[in-house]
C-alpha cells in the first residue's frame, strides 16, 4: 500500500520516539506491545535513508527490557524486536551497538537442543498483515523463542560484531555449507550480507560454481518471500535470478496487477495442477496474493474487468482458496497413507488392524464441493507466461516441504485478502448482494433469482471457508511430518484465526442472512459429515461465545427464524459433551439435559439405512451370481480380453430405444431362503434375513468384523449392486430393444421425399458438370456456411471460398 | 389460529416457502407464519397447532402438501418438501362456498387416488382425459412444458459465436456464362496462370457487355484453360485443379480470375469484421464453458511429436477436450511403414486421452461398422456421423466414378464419439454436414477445426491424431509418424516427453 509522506513521517517518528522512551528504562508492556505492532505497518522501502546509524548508536533498548520485572511474554516480546531490529539495516545498529552489554542479562540457555530454528523473516512475517500483536505473542511460547534468540541469533550477531561484516560473510560462505539448510542461519545472512552476496554474485567464476552457486539458489528461494522487509536492491537480485524470463518487456509485465490476476486465473482454470510439479506457479501465486493484498479493491475490481475474467474477484479469491485447501487436504492424506504403509511394514501380521483403522482417517470434502464452486470446464492449455522459459530445471529443486509451505501461505494471504475486501466494501457501502431491481419487470421470478443470487454467493464463500476449518481440523488432529513441528502449529493457529476472521467480516457485511446462510450450511454439511459437525461446532462456539459482545449472538437474538434454526441445530446434535453447554446456558437460558441412554440392536440400525431392503436381496443372490459377476467386472477391467469377448455387441445408436421400460428383476433365491420360504418374495427376504445379518439379532454383543473378507462383503453391496445391475440389464435391454425395434419399423415407414429429383445431385451419367448448368447469376453462390454454422457470420464466411451451400443443388 | 388462516398463508407464500433461506423448514415456515399475523390470536398459535393445521390440510386435500414425515409425526426438522397450489386454492374455494361449515374428506374429492401397482398408476394417467384438471395432470403438463423447453443456453451459445467467431474472406463465384465466354477470349493465359486484360480489350468488353466490369469487381470468376491437347467436346475434368496429369489430361481444366484490388477489398472488411470482433471478446455475459482467463488467454501456437503411435505412451500428452483421429484403415491393404493396422489401432490407449469429451473418427467405406465398434471399446458412446460432401473447384459435388460399387462415392464418413457427461460442450451450433472442397488426397476439410472449436471452447486442449504437417494449427497438439520434428510448448509435456525418451527400454528400441 503506498503511504503518504505524513503518515511515514509520523510512523518512523513514534517509532524512534517508542527507542528513545526504552532507552530511558520506561518499560511497559503496553508501549512494547504498540511498538511491535508500529514495526508492523513498516516496510523495507518506508524505511530507507529514514535513519542515520549514528542517530541510534548509543542506544541501547534491550537492557531496560530485559531488566524490567513483571514483564509477560518477556522472552517472546524480546525476540520479536531482534527479529525486527536484525531485518531493517538501518535498525540493526540497536543490536550491533548493544549487544554486548546486554547478552549478560540473558537467562542462561536451556541447552536444549533446538528442533526447530526459525529465522528473523519467519518471526516478522507473522505480525505484517493480520497485526494482531497481544494475540500471537503468546502464541510464539511455542516456539521457545527465548532460546532461538540465546542459541541462534545472538551467537551470529557476536560473531558479526566480532569478525567484522565482510569477514563473517566470507568466512561462512566457506567454511558452513549448513547455512543453506537452517532457516536461521539463511535468514541472518540475507540481513546483514547484502554487499557480499552482490559481491559474490560480480565475481563471475565464484557465483556459477558451489559452493555460493547452491547457497545463492538457496537464498534467493527463501528472500523472494519477504519482499516487504528483504532489501530492494536484493530482493531484485533473487527474483532476477529465479523469476526472470529473459526479456525485459516481460518482466515489467510480471511486476502488473494484471500480471497478479492472471495468476488467479491460471490456478483457477486448473484445477487438476499438481502443485508439486508447478514451483514457479506456487511461487508466482504466492507473490501475486502478497501484492494483491496491498491493492484497493475498486483498483482490482477496474483491472479484473479489463481483463474480462469469466469470475468475480471473491470467485476467484474463493476458488484459489478452496483449491489449496483441498490439495493441502489430499497432501495430508497421502501423508498419512505413506506413514501408514511404513508402520505397516515395521509391524507384525497381527497388528496389521491398525493400519487399516488410520487409513480410514483419511480427511475428506464433501464431493459436492468441487461441482458447485468450480465451473465446469474441459481440460485447458497451460498459459505460457507462467511457465514460458525451460528454467523449471532451476526451480525444480524447490523441496515439497518448500511448497507445502508456500501453499500454506498463500492460503492465509487469500483469507487475509476475502476479510479485508469484505470490511473495504463496507467502508465504502457496497453490499455485493444488494439486488438492483429498478428498471426491471418484476414478476415471481424475479426473487427467485434474488434468493439464488444470495445462496449462490454465500455458498461460495461458505464452501472455501468450511474446507479452510477442514484443513485446519486435519492438521490439528494428524500427525504426519509436513504438518508437525510447532511452527506448522502456529501456522494453524493463525489458518484458524484468519478464517474465522473472514466469518466475522461476513456476519458484519450481511447480518442476519449471513449468520441463516451459515447455520443452515452447517447443518446441512453435518449430516453428511461428521467431522464437518464437529467443526460446525468448533465455528459457532468461537463466534458466539467467544467475547462478551459477539455480533453473532446479537443477530440470532433479533431474528426468529435463526434463532430456531441454531436451536434446532444444537438440539439434534447434543451429546450431552462440554461444547454444547454454552449454548444452552448461555443462549437458550435452559439447563443443558442429559443425554438420554438408549440401547438398539444393530439390526434395527441397520434397517434404517436407505435402500436396506434392496441390500438384503443383493447380498442374497451374491451369494448365487458371485461367479458370474466376477467374470463380468473383470471383463469390463482388462480391455485385451474384453474385445475378444464382448465383439458380438455392437451399440446401434439408431436403432436402440431411449427408454426401456425395465422389467422386474426376478430374485434367485439363496439356498438358506429357499429352504424357509417356497415363494421367496422380497418381504420374505427380509423378514427371514438371511445371513449375516440374522447373526446380529441373535447376539448383538458380538463384534460384527470376523474376517476381511466378511467386512467387505458387508460394506461394500452398493458396488457390487452397481455391477450386478448392469450385468442383469444388459440382457434386459438386449431383449426389450429387440421388441422395441420392430414395433417402431411397422410405425416409421421411411417415405421417399418428393424433392428426390436428378437436379439435387450431379446427373450420374453426365460426369462432368458443366459450367451450363451452374446457377443464375441473380443468385450469389453462398458458401454452405449458412448451413454449418447455423446462420451467423452472414457477412463473411468462415470457411474456404470452395465450399457451398447444399440447398443451391436443389436449386439448380 | 385457523386451518383456513393457514391455508390462506400458504397459498399467499408457497413460491417463497421452498426456495432459499426457508427450504421448505417447517420451523422457519411456522417463525414466518408468526410475523406475518401478529394482530390476530397470536398467543394461541402454537407450533403444535400449526403442524396440526397442516396436518389437516394434507389429511383433506390429499397431495397438496408433501412433508418428510410420517403422517402425525411432525419432528424438529420437518420438511415441507411440495406445495400443490392449485389444490389448495380448490380447497380454499371449497371452504369459502360452504360458509364456514366444517368440511370433510369427501367434500374435497381430489380425484383418483395414486394407489396400485406402477403400472397401474401409468395406465391411469394415459386413460385420464388430458382436459381434467386433475392435480397429476397439472403436473404431468408442467413436466412436459419443462422438458420441451429449449434451453436458453442453446440460443446464447449460438448468438455468442455469432459475435466472436473469427470471419474470413469470401468471394462469391461469377455464374454468368456469357461473362466466362467472353473472359476466355481476352485473358490472355500463359502455362497454368492468368496475365492481366490488356486495356483495350477491357474498353471493347464493356461495351459488349455492360455488366462486367462491374462483376469482375465483385466475383469469381473461372476461365477455361484451353490447351493445345484440351479436348472441349470431352466435358470437364472430374479433378479440376487436383488433377495430376494438367499437361497432358484431355478434360478441361479451369483457372480463376480476381482482381488484385478485389482481393485487397475484401481482406480490408475481413479485418475490419475482425477487428470489431474482437472487441466484443471482452463482455463475458454467457460464459458457459469458458476457462476464466478466456478473454486475456493467449492462444497456443501449433504443437506437434513426430512418433510411432504404436510405441507412444499417451500419457506423455495429457488430458484433451477433443480428438480427431484420422487412421489409415487397411482391411486388405499392404501398408507403408510405420502405419498401424487395425487390430493395432483397437489396441492403442485411446482412454488415457480423455476423461470426457468427444472423438471424431474418420472412416471410410467398410470401416464405418469397425469405427463404430472401436469407439464403443475405447468408452464411447456414437452420438453422431458428420457426412463431408466433397465439392470440386467449382463447387460442384465431385463424382469421380472411382469409388463405390453401386453408388458413386461422393462423401466421406467422420465419426463421434462421446465419452462421460461433458457439460461444457455448447451444443447444437453446427449441423451435421460439412460441404467443402476436395485437397490432397485423403487430406480433409478445415470445417471440421472450426465446427470442434465452437463445440469445445476457444482454448480447450485438442489433439489430432495420424496427422500431417498441413494438419498442424495454432491450440491443436498433432501427433503422426510424418509430421517434421518435435515441438512443444507446454512446459508439462515437454517433461513428460523428455522423460519418455530418457526410458532404458525406450531408447534400446530407437537404436
Ligand atoms: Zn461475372
Ligand atoms: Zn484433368
Amino acid at each position: 500500500m503506498e503511504v503518504s509522506p505524513q503518515t511515514n513521517d509520523a510512523l518512523i517518528d513514534s517509532i524512534m520516539g517508542s527507542f528513545e522512551t526504552l532507552h530511558r528504562g520506561h518499560v511497559n508492556a503496553k508501549l512494547l506491545l504498540l511498538l511491535i505492532e508500529t514495526l508492523g505497518h513498516l516496510n523495507a522501502k518506508m524505511l530507507k535513508g529514514r535513519f542515520q546509524s549514528s542517530e541510534l548508536k548509543g542506544f541501547d533498548i534491550f537492557s531496560p527490557i530485559l531488566k524490567c520485572n513483571g514483564l509477560e511474554n518477556k522472552d517472546e516480546i524480546v525476540g520479536v524486536l531482534v527479529a525486527y531490529c536484525s531485518v531493517y539495516a538501518e535498525l540493526q545498529p540497536l543490536i550491533t551497538g548493544s549487544v554486548a552489554t546486554w547478552v549478560p542479562l540473558l537467562r542462561s540457555a536451556n541447552h536444549e537442543i533446538l528442533y526447530f530454528r526459525p529465522g528473523f523473516y519467519t518471526i516478522v512475517s507473522l505480525f505484517g498483515k493480520n497485526a494482531k500483536v497481544s494475540e500471537i505473542i503468546p502464541k510464539l511460547l511455542k516456539f521457545n523463542l527465548g532460546d532461538v534468540v540465546r542459541q541462534l541469533w545472538i551467537p551470529q550477531w557476536i560473531s558479526f560484531v566480532n569478525n567484522g561484516k565482510g569477514g563473517y560473510g566470507r568466512k561462512l560462505i566457506e567454511s558452513d555449507l549448513n547455512i543453506a539448510l537452517n532457516e536461521g542461519k539463511m535468514d541472518f545472512f540475507i540481513a546483514t550480507m547484502k554487499s557480499t552476496i552482490i559481491e559474490e554474485r560480480n565475481v563471475t567464476d565464484r557465483s556459477s560454481s558451489p559452493p555460493f552457486s547452491f547457497l545463492f539458489h538457496k537464498l534467493s528461494q527463501r528472500g523472494i518471500l519477504f519482499s516487504r522487509w528483504v532489501d530492494k536492491g536484493l530482493y531484485q537480485e533473487f527474483s532476477t535470478y529465479l523469476l526472470s524470463s529473459g526479456s525485459k518487456k516481460r518482466d515489467q509485465e510480471m511486476d502488473s496487477l494484471n500480471f497478479q490476476l492472471e495468476i488467479l486465473m491460471e490456478v483457477v482454470d486448473h484445477p487438476e495442477t499438481n502443485y508439486f510439479e508447478e514451483p514457479k506457479l506456487v511461487t508466482f501465486l504466492y507473490l501475486s496474493l502478497d501484492k494483491i493484498y496491498d491493492i484497493p479493491c475498486n483498483q482490482l475490481h477496474l483491472t479484473l474487468g479489463a481483463l474480462g475474467s469469466t469470475q468475480s474477484l471473491f470467485a476467484l479469491l474463493n476458488m484459489v482458496q478452496y483449491l489449496l485447501s483441498k490439495f493441502l487436504i489430499d497432501t495430508g492424506n497421502i501423508c498419512e497413507l505413506l506413514q501408514g504403509t511404513q508402520i505397516e511394514m515395521q509391524l507384525t501380521k497381527e497388528k496389521n488392524q491398525k493400519w487399516y483403522k488410520s487409513k480410514n482417517n483419511s480427511t475428506k470434502l464433501p464431493s459436492w464441493f468441487h461441482s458447485s464452486i468450480l465451473t465446469h470446464n474441459p481440460p485447458i492449455t497451460k498459459s505460457l507466461f507462467v511457465y514460458d522459459k525451460d528454467d523449471w530445471l532451476k526451480i525444480e529443486s524447490t523441496s515439497t516441504s518448500q511448497i507445502v509451505e508456500l501453499l500454506f501461505a498463500c492460503l492465509i494471504n487469500s483469507l487475509l485478502i476475502s476479510a479485508k475486501l469484505l470490511k473495504e466494501y463496507r467502508k465504502i457501502k457496497l453490499d455485493p448482494l444488494a439486488f438492483d431491481i429498478s428498471g426491471i419487470e418484476v414478476n415471481e421470478n424475479t426473487f427467485k433469482i434474488e434468493y439464488l443470487i444470495k445462496e449462490q454467493y454465500m455458498d461460495l464463500h461458505l464452501i472455501s471457508l468450511f474446507s479452510s476449518l477442514v484443513l485446519s481440523e486435519q492438521i490439528s488432529s494428524c500427525t504426519n511430518q509436513f504438518y508437525e513441528g510447532k511452527k506448522n502449529a502456529l501456522s494453524n493457529d493463525i489458518l484458524f484465526s484468519s478464517t474465522m476472521n473472514v466469518f466475522k467480516e461476513l456476519l458484519e457485511s450481511h447480518g442476519t442472512i449471513g449468520l441463516h446462510h451459515l447455520i443452515n450450511f452447517a447443518a446441512r454439511m453435518s449430516e453428511d459429515d461428521l467431522t464437518i459437525k464437529s467443526i460446525s461446532l468448533k465455528l459457532l462456539n468461537a463466534l458466539l461465545f467467544d467475547n462478551d459482545d459477539s455480533l453473532a449472538r446479537n443477530l440470532l437474538q433479533k431474528n426468529a427464524i435463526v434463532y430456531q434454526a441454531l436451536h434446532r441445530f444444537i438440539v439434534i446434535w447434543d451429546d450431552g459433551s462440554e461444547i454444547f453447554r454454552p449454548f444452552h446456558e448461555r443462549l437458550f437460558h435452559t439447563e443443558q439435559p442429559q443425554p438420554k441412554a438408549t440401547s438398539v440392536t444393530i439390526s434395527a440400525l441397520l434397517e434404517l439405512l436407505p435402500n436396506y431392503e434392496s441390500m438384503l436381496q443383493i447380498i442374497s443372490e451374491q451369494r448365487v451370481q458371485k461367479p458370474a459377476n466376477r467374470a463380468q467386472t473383470q471383463c469390463h477391467r482388462e480391455k485385451g480380453q474384453c474385445v475378444l469377448q464382448t465383439s458380438g455387441y455392437k451399440f446401434n445408436p439408431y436403432s436402440a430405444p431411449s427408454f426401456v421400460p425395465a422389467k422386474k428383476t426376478t430374485i434367485e433365491p439363496s439356498k438358506e431362503t429357499s429352504s424357509l420360504t417356497e415363494q421367496p418374495s422380497p418381504q420374505a427376504l427380509i423378514k427371514r434375513s438371511p445371513e449375516p445379518w440374522a447373526n446380529y439379532r441373535r447376539d448383538i454383543t458380538k463384534v460384527p468384523v470376523s474376517s476381511n473378507q466378511d467386512r467387505q462383503s458387508m460394506f461394500r453391496p452398493s458396488i457390487d449392486y452397481s455391477t450386478y445391475t448392469s450385468a442383469g440389464s444388459r440382457t434386459e435391454q438386449g431383449q426389450s430393444s429387440f421388441a422395441f425395434s420392430n414395433i417402431s419399423s411397422q410405425i416409421s415407414v421411411p417415405k421417399t421425399p418428393d424433392m428426390s429429383s436428378s437436379t439435387m445431385f450431379s446427373n450420374p451419367w453426365e460426369e462432368s458438370p458443366s459450367m451450363h448448368s451452374t446457377p443464375n447469376i441473380s443468385k450469389i453462390v453462398n458458401t454452405g456456411k449458412n448451413y454449418i454454422l447455423g446462420g451467423h457470420n452472414r457477412m463473411k464466411n468462415n470457411s474456404r471460398a470452395q465450399s457451398i451451400h447444399i440447398d443451391d443443388f436443389e436449386q439448380t | 389460529m385457523s386451518t383456513e388462516q393457514v391455508l390462506r398463508f400458504l397459498i399467499t407464500n408457497h413460491e417463497n416457502l421452498l426456495l432459499a433461506p426457508l427450504y421448505g423448514d417447517l420451523r422457519s415456515i411456522f417463525c414466518v407464519y408468526l410475523s406475518c399475523f401478529q394482530d390476530d390470536d397470536i398467543l394461541a398459535a402454537t407450533f403444535q397447532l400449526f403442524s396440526k393445521a397442516l396436518q389437516d390440510i394434507c389429511d383433506i386435500a390429499d397431495g397438496s402438501l408433501a412433508l418428510n414425515s410420517q403422517a402425525g409425526e411432525m419432528y424438529q426438522n420437518s420438511r415441507v418438501e411440495f406445495i400443490d397450489v392449485s389444490l389448495l386454492k380448490l380447497m380454499h374455494e371449497k371452504i369459502n362456498s360452504l360458509g364456514g361449515e366444517r368440511i370433510k374428506r369427501r367434500d374435497f374429492d381430489t380425484g383418483h387416488h395414486l394407489t396400485g401397482s406402477h403400472l397401474e398408476r401409468m395406465l391411469c394417467i394415459l386413460n385420464q382425459d388430458a382436459n381434467e384438471n386433475k392435480s397429476e395432470n397439472i403436473l404431468l403438463r408442467k413436466l412436459q412444458k419443462l422438458l420441451s423447453t429449449c434451453p436458453g443456453s442453446i440460443q446464447l451459445a449460438k448468438e455468442r459465436e455469432q459475435h466472436i467467431s473469427k470471419t474470413v474472406g469470401y468471394i462469391p463465384i461469377c455464374t454468368n456464362e456469357k461473362h466466362k465466354a467472353l473472359l476466355a477470349t481476352i485473358v490472355p493465359t500463359s502455362a497454368h496462370e492468368l496475365g492481366s486484360i490488356p486495356g483495350f480489350k477491357l474498353s471493347q468488353a464493356k461495351v459488349n457487355c455492360p455488366g462486367l466490369i462491374d462483376c469482375l469487381q465483385r466475383k469469381k470468376h473461372f476461365i477455361p484453360n484451353i490447351k493445345p491437347h484440351t479436348d472441349i467436346s470431352l466435358g470437364d475434368c472430374s479433378y479440376l485443379d487436383t488433377c495430376h496429369k494438367l499437361n497432358s489430361c484431355r478434360y478441361t481444366h479451369y483457372l480463376q480470375y480476381i482482381p488484385e484490388n478485389l482481393c485487397k477489398t475484401i481482406s480490408a472488411e475481413t479485418k475490419l469484421a475482425n477487428k470489431l470482433n474482437e472487441n466484443q471478446k471482452n463482455y463475458p455475459f454467457y460464459t458457459h464453458g469458458n476457462c476464466c482467463s478466456n478473454f486475456v488467454k493467449q492462444d497456443l501456437p501449433e504443437q506437434w511429436i513426430q512418433c510411432d503411435v504404436r510405441k507412444f505412451d499417451f500419457t506423455v500428452l495429457g488430458k484433451f477436450s477433443a480428438v480427431i483421429a484420422d487412421p489409415a484403415w487397411n482391411i486388405h491393404m499392404n501398408l507403408p511403414y510405420g502405419t498401424c493396422n487395425d487390430n493395432e489401432l483397437l489396441e492403442l490407449p485411446f482412454e488415457t486421452l480423455q476423461d470426457e469429451g468427444i472423438l471424431f473418427l474418420w472412416v471410410t467405406g467398410r470401416a464405418i461398422e469397425m469405427g463404430k465398434e472401436f469407439l464403443t471399446k475405447w468408452g464411447y458412446i456414437v452420438l453422431h456421423e458428420i457426412s463431408w460432401v466433397k465439392t470440386n473447384q467449382l463447387s460442384r459435388t465431385i463424382v469421380t466414378g472411382r469409388t463405390g460399387h453401386w453408388l458413386n462415392h461422393s462423401k466421406e464418413h467422420l465419426l463421434v464419439g462421446l465419452k462421460g457427461n461433458p457439460i461444457w460442450l455448447n451444443r447444437k451450433i453446427d449441423t451435421d454436414i460439412i460441404v467443402s472442397a476436395t485437397r490432397e488426397t485423403s487430406r480433409k476439410p478445415d470445417e471440421l477445426y472450426g465446427l470442434i472449436e465452437r463445440l469445445v471452447g476457444p482454448h480447450a486442449r485438442k489433439l489430432e491424431f495420424f496427422g500431417r504437417h498441413h494438419n498442424l494449427r495454432p491450440g491443436w497438439f498433432t501427433i503422426g509418424n510424418q509430421l517434421p520434428g518435435v515441438c512443444i510448448h507446454e512446459l508439462d509435456v515437454k517433461k513428460r516427453y523428455e522423460q519418455f525418451l530418457a526410458k532404458p527400454e525406450r531408447a534400446h528400441k530407437h537404436s
